[in-house]
């Protein structure tokens, strides 16, 4: 046991040595950023990119521990509940729909917003055999009998891809808790549904879907973007349809357990400000396929509360009660 | 296709060679320890190879992966601890035969068999990779819901001499895999308030604890070394020569289940492993005799199958973009940040680089036949030191690997509670094999049945109306109907026998 023990504090020795003098110079030991996601996916590459560039403005290593586990709530809880020096950050994305499912109760005040670094807008895709040209057919087709539809969430339902959709049709005024909504464990899952013909539509991110795209295998009807989406320029924009300008997807930021002190949470802004704009971070994400999008702690404190009140207005309308 | 001279050009790299030898010894080291997997193995190493080139960086994830299943085999061989769970469906034949002190055999067996999987998954990947992706595209709920219970009813082949006991141990499994968030709706269940049961088990830990910690608790009463002693590891390459032309049959049908299961998204080498490992058991006659001959039959087919599913993982990732399993996963993510975009755009525009990674298939596969052989011998060396020496480094690799797989305290905790369940459950000989199959399938198992439900809107005829998904149904039921009629009639003639000639008994 005590042998265990003292590896577990090997282990440990990154975030548990707290204590001693607040330092005027922020970091003084190496600091860690928690994942909620498993290594490979989307969260855990951005998140890696940008931990490359931040160690440079940081001046110390950077670990990252991935706690994919329960759909991110223990990642997420984890973040909550560390000690609030800011050696210990993680990956905020958005949170609003676990407490719909019932799995956990997040919200903004948990956490010390800090810097979002990435943003990728939802769309709607079909496979290719699908009689809808347009987001507008499809859109009046799910008015007029939406229970025959059966729409592809890509991950859970009630979260980051479904959610800006159903608000968009929820303004159509479409029925959306008649609508089929199928969960599945990631966009893999959902693209293959899709290409086989288990579903009729898809809600995913562009880049996540571009091989497919390329292949002829599924079309995008639209993206919920304000502006035409760089490398996706000829994807129409989903406000063309509807009238006015529809935002909606991921968001990806940086922030800590609520706490934080604020000149410590300013130089974590100032270094995810500079990765943010390196070239380095650019080019990298470019490549990639990832959207970057900053927005300071501020600006981010405002996402989350929108985020919480669009999430509660479509869960609601889904029949989801809390 | 693309000239072969401008692939041999682009592998005559020293440095890329360079790579993949040095990737391929920490693979093979990796998937030696007890709980580190070859996705471990990957993710670990995705911080070097992020400022590596394309071609070594994706060639450093092929070499590392495909070592670190086959390493797996060799703890649980040598010490009935599955290094990685691909290994576990054989991990008893493979003891067994060690226990009998054919190590090598068993072992040798098994390295060839995982070579020949690679060799032949590569082969098939180099060939005809675009036309199985489209195939594993066909593929929705349906399909994958059929797979799952194909895979179920290989319990009923691994459960060992008492079936009910079997059942029980598949039931436990399966009860296990419900903790957690429901995968369709997200509600926690069987979590406790709990935030760490909220995952569910990892199944590395449970694997771990079943396997390695219930084997160091028994080994603590038993004297390991003075069981091993009659143990002496012959030549391995004798062995290859004799157990090929003997077993071709038995790889060519698990590279072949391999390569198609790993094309699958969603399902992965411990799956391939299982459904060969059955397959092997139920319809080769060496494979279902329990004799030495048939332990080597179906280590060789499920070693085939695992390795080869690597390959097939390949498939749909470099032609859709679309992982096959979690390795590929993160080459995929990987290929992005490189800048070679996965896609059928990428055998279009850049052939000579996805045949190059084809090729790399074949030489990493080809080295793991020399590495593997040395580290066969150099594990061989811990069984004739004494266990109170290797007992507690191996407790640490357990602890470590926990730890490492889920980042928390709780999966070492884990660890020890599955320890005392399967230390408990073998001196009751109840076989752990079939529990591990239900944690695996089960997820899979409910996640398609209940998408498949959701989507016909609760209608059960869903489940036969699709050509691919109907087909392995019906052929599904008619394997459950056949053998539970063949066992009903045996049994009935048995007793007839039994009957007549008791005297001759």
């Amino acid at each position: 046991m005590r042998l265990m023990k003292s590896v577990v504090a090997v282990l440990l020795a990154g975030s548990a040595s707290a204590g001693g003098s607040l330092a005027a110079e922020f970091p003084q030991r190496p600091v860690t950023i928690i994942v909620p996601a498993a290594a490979g996916g989307g969260g855990d590459t951005t998140t890696r990119l940008l931990a490359r560039s931040l160690e440079g403005q940081l001046g110390q290593p950077i670990t990252i521990i991935n706690q994919g586990q329960g759909g991110g709530v223990v990642g997420l809880t984890s973040i909550k509940n560390a000690t609030p020096d800011g050696y210990t950050v993680g990956l905020l994305f958005p949170y609003a729909g676990y407490r719909f499912t019932g799995q956990a109760d997040f919200s903004a005040s948990d956490f010390t917003p800090i810097a979002n670094f990435n943003g990728d807008s939802s769309s709607i895709v079909v496979a290719s055999g699908s009689p809808f040209k347009s987001l507008k057919e499809a859109l009046d087709a799910l008015k007029a009998s939406p229970s025959e539809y059966k729409i592809h969430c890509s991950g859970g339902c009630g979260s980051v891809w479904d959610v800006p959709v159903a608000a968009m049709m929820l303004d159509y005024g479409i029925a959306v808790d008649k609508i089929s909504w199928i969960p599945g464990q990631g966009a893999a899952t959902g693209l293959t549904e899709l290409a086989s013909g288990g579903v009729d539509f898809q809600t995913v991110s562009l880049p996540e879907a571009s091989s497919l795209m390329k292949a002829g295998v599924v079309r995008p009807l639209a993206v919920l973007s304000p502006k035409k989406v760089p490398g996706f320029e000829d994807v129409s924009l989903a406000g063309d349809t509807v009238g006015h300008p529809v935002d909606g997807g991921t968001w990806r930021a940086i922030g800590g357990p609520a706490g934080i002190p604020e000149d410590t949470a300013a130089t974590w802004e100032a270094a995810i400000r500079a990765a943010v704009e390196s070239d380095e971070f650019q080019q990298a994400m470019a490549t990639a396929n990832f959207g970057v999008k900053w927005m300071s702690a501020e600006e981010l404190a405002a996402l989350m509360h929108t985020h919480e009140e669009e999430t509660q207005r479509v869960m609601t309308a889904l029949g989801y009660q809390k | 296709m693309v000239d072969p001279l401008a692939i041999f050009a682009q592998l005559a790299d020293p440095y890329l060679l360079a790579v993949i030898l040095v990737c391929s010894c920490y693979g093979l080291i990796i998937g030696a320890i007890p709980g580190l997997t070859a996705l471990m193995a990957t993710a670990l190493l995705v911080p070097f190879i992020i400022f590596m080139k394309p071609l070594p960086a994706v060639a450093a994830i092929i070499s590392a992966s495909a070592m670190a299943i086959f390493a797996g085999d060799i703890p649980g061989a040598l010490l009935r601890m599955p290094g990685t769970p691909a290994s576990a469906a054989y991990a008893d034949d493979a003891y067994g035969l060690t226990r009998k002190g054919k190590a090598s055999l068993g072992l040798g067996a098994g390295l060839f068999a995982s070579a020949a999987g690679g060799l032949i998954s590569a082969t098939v990947l180099s060939l005809c990779a675009p036309w199985l992706a489209r195939i594993a595209l066909s593929f929705s709920s349906v399909e994958y819901f059929w797979l799952g219970v194909l895979g179920l009813s290989c319990a009923t082949f691994v459960a060992g001499p008492s079936l009910l006991k079997g059942m029980a141990s598949l039931l436990l499994g399966l009860l296990l895999a419900t903790v957690g968030l429901d995968p369709v709706s997200g509600m926690p269940r069987f979590t406790f308030g709990s935030t760490n049961l909220m995952g569910g088990l990892g199944l590395i830990p449970v694997l771990i604890g079943l396997f390695a910690i219930s084997e160091l608790l028994r080994n603590a009463n038993v004297d390991l070394v003075g069981e091993q002693k009659a143990n002496r590891s012959g030549s391995i390459f004798a062995t290859i020569g004799e157990v090929v032309p003997r077993h071709k049959t038995a790889i060519f049908r698990g590279s072949f289940i391999g390569t198609i299961v790993g094309a699958l998204p969603g399902a992965g080498s411990d799956i391939a492993a299982w459904i060969s490992y059955a397959m092997g058991r139920r319809f080769s006659k060496v494979g279902s005799a329990d004799t030495d001959e048939g332990a080597v039959e179906r280590i060789v087919s499920a070693s085939a199958a695992n390795n080869a599913s690597l390959g097939g993982a390949y498939i749909p990732a470099t032609v859709f973009g679309i992982p096959g399993d979690a390795i590929t996963a993160i080459v995929i993510s990987v290929m992005f940040i490189k800048g070679i975009n996965p896609g059928p755009t990428l055998f279009l525009n850049r052939p000579e680089v996805i045949y190059t990674i084809f090729a790399i298939f074949f030489v990493a596969n080809l080295l793991m036949i020399p590495l593997g052989i040395g580290c066969i011998h150099a594990f061989g060396l811990i069984l004739r030191m004494p266990a109170k020496f290797v007992s507690p480094v191996i407790l640490l690799f357990c602890v470590l690997g926990a730890f490492s797989v889920e980042n928390t305290l709780f999966a070492v905790g884990l660890i020890i509670v599955f320890g005392l369940l399967g230390y408990v459950m073998e001196a009751n000989s109840i076989p752990l094999a079939p529990a591990i199959l239900g944690l695996i399938l089960g997820p899979l198992l409910e996640q398609t049945f209940m998408t498949t439900m959701l989507k016909s809107q609760g209608d059960l005829i869903a489940f036969f109306n699709r050509p691919i998904g109907g087909t392995i149904g019906v052929l599904t039921l008619g394997i459950w109907t056949l053998t539970v009629a063949l066992k009903a009639f045996n049994s009935a003639n048995r007793e007839g026998e039994l009957q007549t000639d008791t005297n001759q008994v």
